[in-house]
């Protein structure tokens, strides 16, 4: 029974962890967090699934192509949500945000229906690891997920396009001094998020299937993974996506199946108390 | 004449303002205490569904005296309408003095069912019962395959659903559920609207669809029955209808609440939801 708690536990947690990152690249961009981020999900799940089931397209080039539409669809996102407000106080970002969300999900239910729907798999069947049961399509998910961490960790500690997102990341207004296209920059953290998150649900689609309300749930998660995590750190991000999967899986099983996001949230006030930053968080202090 | 939501919450919510109105309304849920609400607190309210209380007690019947099972597990959603279901269902159980071995909620909208599973799976039921909407059943039935429970399951109506089916596919063989309504429907009126629906809109007739052709062909009868399109008249004339054949069943509306008299047991075979037993009983008046 833990072999196979501790499988799935992982196996969400990859989930959560994506997510997560996702929102990460956005908060280390603009500072706000973008609580839109599970329609990203959603939505990168139903372009998959236009791909693959309406044109016909094979799984991969589906999940490719869905990605790439997610980058446009970022960028979207930007342009009409975060940039028009980008010199208004944060709470007015943060509603338009929300806002966004409301209209994804709509806007989903109006494009695709409100009839569940699926994708293929990218790997079908099952293997047995010391009597736990996992589905190859999670392993996949594992994979894939680790790949993409690894490819994001590139792309900003190892490339031109990755240090000119951070430097905006870390102060907009000296880089566009310095010559950074600022727009371009967080532009491209935007689309780069909404690709890596829209991959994701193209490979929940075939295991959790499509419907429009299936981002919320996982949004909130991916949220207490970065409380955890620490806020503005993506290995905290990817960690603490891992701690909510598998305080989700055993707390579920040992204390209560109705409250597994009571518990993650539980989890999430224990760690701010001994640890406010978060764990992979840096300490901010005010001299007083 | 409204035709109200499919969630028989949303029918007893709105009932005051219904009520207060006076406008007859079909409301389209199936749960016990919509029931109660029609017969007895609003003349107004139809529940033309066939009841819950009915269903859940035929497929437990199946269970036990056809299938011989004597242990069950239950996993239900934690809203009203699936508990009320699980609910009947454990009372169903209780007549034959079975206890489930474990009883296992979750939230709608939980997507990994590891946690509940295992608990389940434990206590090594004969059977699962579930009550639960489309998505997570389709999800359940999967992911209770892929960790090798094969053991039977009863399940509420979504489990007889082509969109369940349609989503977990090849995984619903040994699944059985009690519903009103299956495409490959015996009743001849049934038939020839599943015939139509598919021709039309090139998918299979859900659940949903049946329900919603039922409800208008029988408002239509009342308002011919009335000879007018006046509230009272309408609402008195719902109160006679008694025998009407619908493409799902019969309806009685004599009283108020559940004026679907019928069901089916069906057991899913190959994506095709096969009927292995009629259900029917007649309205206690």
């Amino acid at each position: 029974m833990n072999i196979q708690l501790l499988v799935s536990g992982i196996s969400m947690g990859v989930v959560y962890g994506l997510i997560a990152m996702g929102m990460v690249l956005i908060f280390r961009s603009v500072g706000i967090m973008n609580f839109a981020q599970g329609e990203f999900l959603m939505f990168g799940g139903y372009f998959c699934y236009t791909c693959n089931q309406i044109l016909h397209i094979p799984i991969i080039p589906s999940l490719i192509l869905a990605s790439l539409m997610m980058g446009a669809v970022g960028v979207l996102f930007m342009r009409t949500s975060y940039w028009p407000l980008r010199r208004a106080q944060t709470k007015a970002i943060i509603v338009s945000a929300m806002g966004a969300s409301i209209a994804l999900k709509e806007g989903a239910r109006l494009i695709w229906g409100a009839i569940p729907v699926s994708v293929d798999k990218v790997a079908d069947g099952n293997v047995n690891l010391s009597g736990a049961v996992i589905q190859w399509q999670n392993v996949a998910i594992i994979g894939i997920a680790a790949v993409l961490m690894v490819l994001v960790y590139l792309l900003l500690e190892k490339t031109f396009i990755g240090n000119i997102m951070q430097a905006t990341a870390q102060d907009q207004y000296m880089s566009s001094l310095t010559g950074v296209p600022v727009i371009v920059s967080i532009g491209l953290t935007f689309g780069v998020s909404a690709m890596i998150t829209g991959i994701g649900g193209g490979l929940l689609a075939p295991i959790f299937f499509l419907n429009n309300t299936m981002g919320t749930v996982a949004g909130a998660k991916a949220f207490a993974a970065i409380v955890i995590g620490g806020f503005g750190s993506v290995p905290g991000a990817i960690i603490g996506g891992l701690i909510v999967g598998l305080v989700e899986a055993f707390g579920g099983a040992y204390i209560s199946t109705t409250y597994q996001l009571v518990l993650i949230y539980v989890a999430l006030v224990l760690v701010l108390m001994v640890r406010p930053q978060g764990i992979f968080g840096e300490k901010i202090q005010e001299k007083a | 004449m409204i035709i109200g939501s499919d969630s028989s919450n949303d029918n007893i919510a709105i009932s005051g303002s219904v009520l207060e109105a006076k406008i007859p309304t079909i409301a389209q849920g199936s749960s016990p205490k919509l029931t109660a609400v029609c017969d007895d607190e609003n003349p107004y309210m139809f529940q033309i569904r066939t009841s819950d209380a009915t269903l859940c007690e035929a497929l437990i019947q199946y269970a036990v005296e056809e299938k011989g099972l004597k242990t069950f597990a239950v996993i239900h959603d934690t809203e009203s309408a699936s508990s009320d279901q699980a609910r009947l269902f454990t009372e169903a159980l209780a007549k034959y003095d079975i206890e489930p071995t474990v009883v296992v909620p979750f939230t709608t909208g939980t997507k990994d069912f590891s946690s509940h599973l295992v608990q389940i799976q434990n206590t090594q039921p004969d059977a699962v019962i579930a009550a639960m909407f489309h998505t997570e059943a389709a999800i359940v039935v999967q992911q209770m395959r892929a960790m090798g429970m094969e053991m039977p399951i009863f399940g509420s109506n979504a489990f007889g659903d082509p969109i369940t089916i349609g989503l977990a596919g090849e995984y619903m063989n040994n699944v059985f559920s009690v519903t009103g309504w299956v495409p490959n429907t015996p009743n001849e009126r049934g038939a020839a609207f599943s015939k139509k629906y598919t021709d039309t809109y090139g998918v299979e007739c859900a659940m949903s669809a049946a329900k919603i052709y039922d409800m208008v062909y029988i408002a239509c009868e009342a308002i011919e029955r009335a000879g007018s399109t006046d509230r009272e008249a309408v609402r008195d004339a719902m109160a006679t209808i008694d025998g009407y054949e619908g493409a799902i069943t019969i309806y009685d509306c004599r009283t108020n609440g559940a004026c679907g008299r019928g069901g089916l047991v069906v057991e899913v075979v190959d994506k095709v939801p096969t009927i292995r037993e009629d259900v029917y009983a007649e309205k206690d008046l």
